[in-house]
């Protein structure tokens, strides 16, 4: 048998929100998914920061009774547990033509 | 004036507690005089600081437990008085990092509780969280626009 690694896989913030925010939908599923090292979660600081930013939000807060500050940093250091947390990631990627490719 | 079973009882509470305050005032005393068994004798202390090598504690000299720093005479840590260090919250600090990280589900259980009592379609959390991605991304966009 021909052991494989684990599927790398980045979320994007809504994913991360919709996971905590909604037990029925898919995203909660994926989460579990890496929660339980299925798949290998990749995350950058600014997602994480951008999720923690929307977890604190007026809006969101009278909704969820439950959403402290203590429980969003919970959630953030459980995240940052299973992810593997890149510092920068920069914006735009520059990958080099194959050569056979050019004209 | 007629002694009652209550008055000797509380006489005798008194007494009681009048004796047991004399017998730690007498430690108190007997204990100062020398560290170690308490006999007064000091040839404790004067024995462990000769083998050990180590100087006698000075009485300005504070332990401190690790989180503070080193041990500070009392008037340097007087000087530091004034960045009002807030020791509970320090300790509480450092009791959270030793603590095991809660589950997945034990964080996020207790809001999926909040979703499923308030009654919310899927569609509305769905646009509520979307709303407000929009908002904090056009919030940190306008910090970082000079």
């Amino acid at each position: 048998m021909i052991a494989t690694e684990p599927l790398k896989a980045v979320f994007d913030t809504v994913v991360y929100l919709q996971a905590a925010l909604n037990p029925a939908g898919s995203a909660f599923a994926a989460l579990e998914l890496a929660d339980a090292g299925r798949i290998r979660l990749v995350a950058s600081e600014e997602t994480l920061e951008e999720v923690a930013e929307v977890l604190s939000r007026p809006r969101l807060r009278a909704k969820y009774p439950d959403l402290t500050n203590e429980r969003r940093d919970q959630l953030l250091a459980v995240i940052r547990h299973v992810a593997e947390v890149l510092p920068a990631v920069p914006r735009t990627v520059t990958l080099a033509r194959d050569p056979d490719d050019e004209p | 004036m007629e002694f009652g079973w209550q008055d000797l009882a509380a006489l005798g509470i008194v007494l009681a507690a009048a004796g047991y305050m004399a017998r730690l005032a007498w430690n108190a005393v007997t204990r100062k005089r020398g560290s170690g068994c308490g006999s007064g004798c000091g040839s404790c202390s004067a024995q462990t600081s000769s083998q050990s090598g180590m100087r006698d504690p000075k009485p300005e000299q504070i332990v401190s437990i690790g989180m503070i720093g080193p041990i500070r005479p009392i008037s340097e840590r007087e000087n530091l008085q004034h960045l009002e260090i807030d020791r509970s919250a320090v300790i509480v600090e450092s009791l959270k990092k030793d603590l095991p990280l809660p589950s997945l589900a034990h964080v996020v259980g207790p809001l999926h509780d909040n979703f499923r009592q308030s009654g919310m379609p899927e569609e509305e959390v769905d646009t509520l969280i979307e709303e407000e991605v929009k908002a904090v991304r056009a919030e940190r966009g306008a910090r970082q626009t000079p």
